[in-house]
């Protein structure tokens, strides 16, 4: 579904892009292409943010190190585009995202026994903000102008990440429910090398595609829940705050939006 | 392309609402948990409809909605056309007596009704309206009220099936002699819960000589609490004429609760029954209880 929505925004940009084309003129603008001007970009963003959750062995659902959250989003971003000449220029942007994921899991007892035996959700909502700088190459075309870039972005951001799951105790099971609950709070900081395309048509209509590696540093950390394992009658505590976690992290990210150039 | 700002309003939505929902079988019938969630379902089943908590709370009579002295008259209409009067002669926390009066004689009685009745009858419709296994012949409606419910009870009985080897047979795959007989009750809990027995509509559809047509018998039997004097307008109903302790008119009788009844499919299959011979139960749509 949502790579059905990406395809169509893309094509949907590619429409907008040709139809004004058929104003007569068929390129963006000599006169601006060799002149600096500014941008504004919006997209759309899927970032695999790695998860920090206590871990827990549950009966039909685990967390582990090394779980990541896939979160879609938006990106908005406004900068200024200089021209360096021979079709070379550089973008600086400075640019906001936001990001969010809700998975949820329904572990029904079997096909014919229509019973929730386990629920997991996991919400994941993240932020960013950041400024960067590209390195761009114009090809000139007769019709669509490409501009292949390479930028260095580097930024700060905030997680907000909650997981839940429950499993219900069977007949005859002693102490067989299991709960797990975890809230984390997380600051961080990154690094940025993204590669990506810049499709330009009449009038400095943009639509772009990227690929970024992100270095991240997760700086401080606040964790709130509780957990309570098959078998156990406990609930412990997973309250924990860690303001120098300095947890680093790999994580890849793609985005797909429009822009203009004016 | 005017209205392209709102088509990429409502992707932004799209987008942002496609949360992942996925839903998984955890056991299959070879596993030993398989068992213990079919047992999860039922209890499920049983603690999140109301009606069950509601008879639950009737179990102890005193509680009961309806108080001694009161007349339920009971009607059933069709060729068995019959009038019953029942009166609740006493009620303490674990009995009841009830005097039926009748324009048929013989369905003339006095019935005791314990507080274990009332817990079995409760536990057969729990096992019967949750348990999947019954639900291609037991449907039961209206388990989140808290006052009445319905239930759907197919029963049959084949004499002689269907001979696939005669050349003279039928062409059909039906059964040459049967019997299958639908109720379908409702339980009031204003009433003694076993009153459901005289609350809906029981119907047969029947052939018990091969190549006659089918016949379809169907009886409807009402119940209401006479409210004062005044709606007595017979002598069946002034028991206070009657002499109740005539046990040659009035036998006693005790009732008595088949819990596994919805193991039986049999087209006469009731899970009440008196504990003594001279006890009758309404006969209806020539069922033959």
């Amino acid at each position: 579904m949502r790579v059905l929505l990406l395809f169509i925004l893309f094509f949907t940009y590619a429409e907008a892009a040709e139809e004004f084309l058929e104003f007569g003129d068929n390129n963006f603008a000599k006169e601006k292409t060799e002149k600096s001007k500014w941008t504004i970009r919006s997209g759309f963003q899927f970032i695999d943010y790695p998860l920090a959750l206590p871990e827990f062995n549950g009966q039909h659902n685990n967390t582990s190190e090394g779980d990541t959250a896939g979160t879609y989003g938006i990106t908005i971003g406004v900068g200024r585009e200089f021209y360096l000449g021979a079709g070379l220029s550089s973008t600086l942007l400075f640019s906001g995202s936001y990001s969010k994921s809700i998975i949820k899991d329904i572990g029904q007892a079997a096909e014919d026994i229509d019973v929730e035996v386990s629920n997991m959700r996991l919400d994941s909502q993240v932020a960013m903000y950041e400024g960067s700088i590209s390195l761009n190459y114009l090809f000139d075309n007769k019709v669509v102008d490409l501009q292949p870039f390479v930028d260095f972005g580097a930024g700060a951001g905030t997680a907000n990440i909650e997981k839940e799951y429950t499993r219900k105790e069977l007949p005859s099971e002693t102490n067989g429910s299991e709960l797990y609950f975890a809230r984390s709070e997380e600051d961080f900081i990154y690094t940025r090398l993204g590669l990506g395309l810049n499709i330009i048509a009449f009038d400095g209509f943009v639509s772009f595609l990227k690929l970024d590696a992100y270095q991240m540093v997760k700086q401080s950390i606040s964790i709130s829940g509780e957990s309570n394992a098959f078998g156990s009658s406990t609930v412990v505590s997973l309250d924990s705050e860690d303001k120098e976690f300095n947890q680093s992290e790999q994580v890849y990210s793609a985005s797909l939006g429009m822009g203009y150039l004016f | 392309m005017k209205n392209f700002p709102i088509l990429l309003s409502l992707i932004f939505i799209g987008l942002l609402s496609c949360d992942r929902v996925e839903e998984k079988f955890l056991f299959d019938e070879d596993d030993p948990e398989y068992e213990l969630a079919r047992q999860l379902e039922l209890n499920e089943c049983i603690s999140t409809n109301a009606i069950f908590g509601e008879m639950d709370e009737l179990e102890e009579f005193d509680s009961a909605p309806y108080a001694v002295g009161d007349i339920f008259k009971i009607v059933q209409d069709s060729s068995l056309n019959t009038t019953i009067y029942v009166l609740v002669q006493s009620i303490s926390a674990t009995e009841m007596t009830l005097a039926y009066s009748s324009d048929t004689e013989r369905y003339n009685k006095i019935v005791t009704f314990q507080e274990s009745d009332h817990a079995d009858i409760v536990s057969f419709f729990e096992q019967a309206s949750c348990d999947t296994d019954y639900e291609s012949f037991f449907t039961a409606t209206g388990l989140n009220s808290n006052s009445e419910m319905s239930f759907s009870w197919d029963l049959e009985t084949i004499i002689t099936a269907d001979d696939e080897d005669d050349d003279n047979d039928d062409e059909d795959d039906d059964p040459e002699e049967y019997r299958y007989v639908t109720l379908d009750m409702k339980v009031d809990l204003d009433y003694p819960l076993f009153f459901y027995f005289y609350n809906g509509k029981k119907s047969q559809d029947f052939v018990t000589t091969v190549g006659n047509d089918e016949q379809e018998l169907e009886s409807n039997i009402t119940i209401t609490l006479l409210e004062d004097d005044d709606d007595c307008t017979s002598d069946l109903c002034d028991f206070d004429s009657l002499d109740l302790t005539d046990t040659d008119k009035f036998p006693p009788c005790d009732l008595e609760v088949d819990t596994d009844a919805i193991e039986a499919r049999l087209y006469n299959t009731n899970m009440l029954s008196l504990s003594s011979s001279d006890c009758q139960f309404l006969d209806s749509a020539e069922i033959d209880y």
